[in-house]
């Protein structure tokens, strides 16, 4: 057969050429990127890498904290733990009492899956997740925290609500507790002090949730006037490679009439937002998007953003205004054109879920006008990258400077291993920093090393303690507080920070 | 004791272990499939049709897998002289087919186009090399 022979080394030949053109891709985005010129409102943004054979991965072993270790803070802060065992914590929410509630959860179960490559997937982000073998601690639930004293310790602690669909974003007013499950929003009465919720949850509405719901959590934000809740919903997939029909209703923030429970899509091309607040001075919407994976180890950086209505940011046809995504099809040039570029990048694969506000807090001058940005951290790139809270500061409303991280140490880089994971933050009744730590199951509080706190507590979302704007519905007034809370619920919130008397 | 065909009679006893022929051609059916996969979604960009791809290629791994595995058993029990060439494709049929699946791996259009559905056209060429190889093997006197 010498037809078949001498085709056989061209046919090597080819495959041989082939692999090496594919390797050739994966290199193209190594080397030493700066990850830095990522950060900012103006990212680079290197060539995609389509083509990458065995995409980067690196998960950190979860080890947890043993006693007495702490997350670092640079001088001028102290860092202490807020509350411990508990079971994944995602998110924290300060009521206008001063009281902080802690959202629980992990991933709804029974996720299809749609390919190899998704079992083997499923088995790296179990490993993220931590926890180890055995049987796992009950977790989805909301746990009350209260410091009637004011001294940054918690003094009482009571499980609120127990066995929920994958709880992440909470709201409070009207004496009406709203939770943002894995699939919609439902309501409990629920006034400040109270130490128990027996009522059955209300449905206010309900948000694209399984059997897929990829991006699971459902992050909430009262609008400043107290009428609307902003709730998020994460993508079904990376970048569309489930199909866009599982995309319905996704990948967008919904406001929603807590009255009547009637939504609409406020914003939408948002892969994964979370950390929904609206900026105490501007009273615009910002969020934190995780933006998609496997375009290379320094794409695409996720971000930080004010939230325009009607806006369209890009997933999953492009990122970063114009920059097309070739994976998907059918493309939709028309939705490119449009596409926002965001705000602030905060480089890739940080994992960005967490967002405070800072002003109205007790922290130091140097944070006193920003946000903090919870990283929980890579695991889909080679080096490692997030793994801790960063600030970023403020001008008129706006990013101004560089990140600069101040909360780290939930990373042990040289041992590949992973003391805790930092979501959701919050500022607490005494005016200081609260991080989730959804791997260390921690609530870690960061306060101005001089022990100064807020002449009174600032509730999360500022509406119930605002001071009345626009009084349009009596029935939208605060109900006074009850219970042992230092303040009543009308005391006006934009307190003056003053370090604490002698 | 193999089965004895009497189609081979007159040629060099080749014995196989029962199953390995079935399997071969069961990973030879599932690589074609997955090349019709394939178009078929570079025709809808309907995902099923690339999930499918993937699972395809993905059996016709196991099978062709499992294939060897009986092939070396075969190479102890019977003792046969191996055609080392049709060995060697067979080895590369197996190296391009994991190779696209780890191209497959990846989301959407990209995926498939151009190395996902150009590595599956590969794979299917040189299984029919590899056929052809074996053919005239078993038939000499076709040679010619």
């Amino acid at each position: 057969m010498p037809r078949s022979k001498l085709s056989l080394p061209a046919l090597l030949l080819t495959s041989i050429s082939l692999t090496a053109v594919l390797a050739a891709g994966a290199k193209a985005q190594d080397g030493d990127f700066d990850i830095s010129s990522q950060i900012g409102p103006d990212p680079v943004l290197p060539e995609p890498r389509y083509h990458d054979l065995l995409p980067g991965m690196n998960v950190g072993e979860v080890v947890g904290w043993k006693e007495g270790e702490t997350p670092m803070v640079p001088e001028g802060l102290v860092v202490t733990a807020y509350a411990t065992d508990l079971v994944n914590p995602r998110t924290v929410h300060t009521l206008p009492n001063g009281d902080v509630l802690v959202v629980q959860s992990r991933s709804p179960e029974g996720k299809p899956k749609f390919r190899p490559k998704d079992y083997i997937r499923g088995w790296i982000m179990s490993m993220a997740a931590g926890g180890g073998a055995g049987p796992q601690k009950d977790t989805n639930l909301i746990t009350l925290l209260r410091d009637p004293d004011r001294d940054g310790v918690v003094d009482d602690r009571h499980d609120l609500l127990t066995g929920l669909h994958s709880p992440f974003g909470v709201a409070w007013i009207d004496n009406t507790l709203y939770v943002a499950l894995a699939d919609g929003v439902v309501s409990y009465p629920y006034a400040l002090g109270d130490t128990e919720i027996t009522a059955e949850p209300e449905l206010v509405t309900l948000l694209s949730g399984g059997p897929l719901n990829h991006h699971w959590t459902k992050d909430l934000a009262l609008s400043p006037d107290g009428t609307l809740l902003y709730a998020s919903v994460g993508s079904n997939s990376n970048a569309a490679e489930n199909g866009m029909e599982l995309e319905r209703g996704r990948a967008a923030i919904f406001e929603i009439d807590r009255k009547t429970g009637a939504s609409r899509m406020f914003a939408s091309g948002l892969r994964n937002p979370n950390g929904l607040m609206f900026h105490p001075e501007t009273g615009e919407l910002w969020a934190v998007i995780n933006e998609r994976d496997e375009l290379g180890p320094n794409l695409v950086p996720d971000y930080l953003t004010s939230v325009i209505e009607d806006g369209f940011y890009g997933w999953p046809y492009s990122y970063y205004g114009q920059h097309i995504d070739e994976r998907v099809r059918p493309q939709r040039p028309d939705l490119v054109q449009a596409a926002i570029q965001p705000d602030y990048a905060l480089s890739s694969h940080v994992a960005a879920l967490g967002l405070v506000f800072t002003q109205g807090s007790a922290m130091p001058e140097e944070y006193a006008n920003g946000a903090f940005v919870g990283q929980r951290g890579s695991w889909n790139r080679e080096e490692f990258n997030g793994y801790k809270v960063s600030y970023v500061p403020f001008r008129d409303g706006k990013p101004d400077g560089m990140l600069q991280d101040v909360v780290t140490g939930f990373l042990l880089p040289e041992e590949e291993q992973v003391r805790g994971r930092p979501v959701g933050l919050g500022i607490d009744g005494t005016g200081a920093l609260l991080i989730a730590d959804d791997a260390g199951n921690t609530v870690w509080r960061v306060a101005a090393a001089d022990g100064r706190v807020t002449e009174a507590p600032v509730e999360t979302d500022r509406v119930a303690t605002a001071e009345p704007a626009a009084p349009a519905d009596p029935a939208l007034a605060p109900a006074p507080a009850e219970g042992e809370a230092p303040t009543d619920g009308a005391t006006p919130a934009e307190p003056s920070t003053e370090p604490a008397s002698p | 004791m193999a089965p004895f065909n009497p189609a081979y009679s007159g040629l060099p006893y080749r014995a196989s272990v029962p199953g390995q022929e079935t399997l071969r051609s069961f990973a030879a059916a599932f690589f074609t499939a997955a090349l019709v996969t394939d178009w078929a979604y570079t025709q809808t960009v309907i995902i099923m049709w690339q999930d499918f791809s993937s699972w395809l290629l993905f059996a016709g791994l196991i099978s062709g897998g499992l294939a060897v595995l009986l092939w070396l058993v075969g190479l102890l029990v019977y003792r046969g002289r191996p055609q080392w060439l049709v060995v060697f494709l067979s080895v590369l049929i197996l190296a391009v087919a994991f190779l696209n699946s780890l191209v497959h791996a990846g989301d959407g259009w990209t995926a498939i186009v151009p190395w996902g559905i150009g590595l599956s056209l590969l794979t299917c060429v040189l299984m029919v090399i590899s056929a052809t190889l074996r053919r005239t093997a078993l038939h000499p006197h076709q040679r010619a």
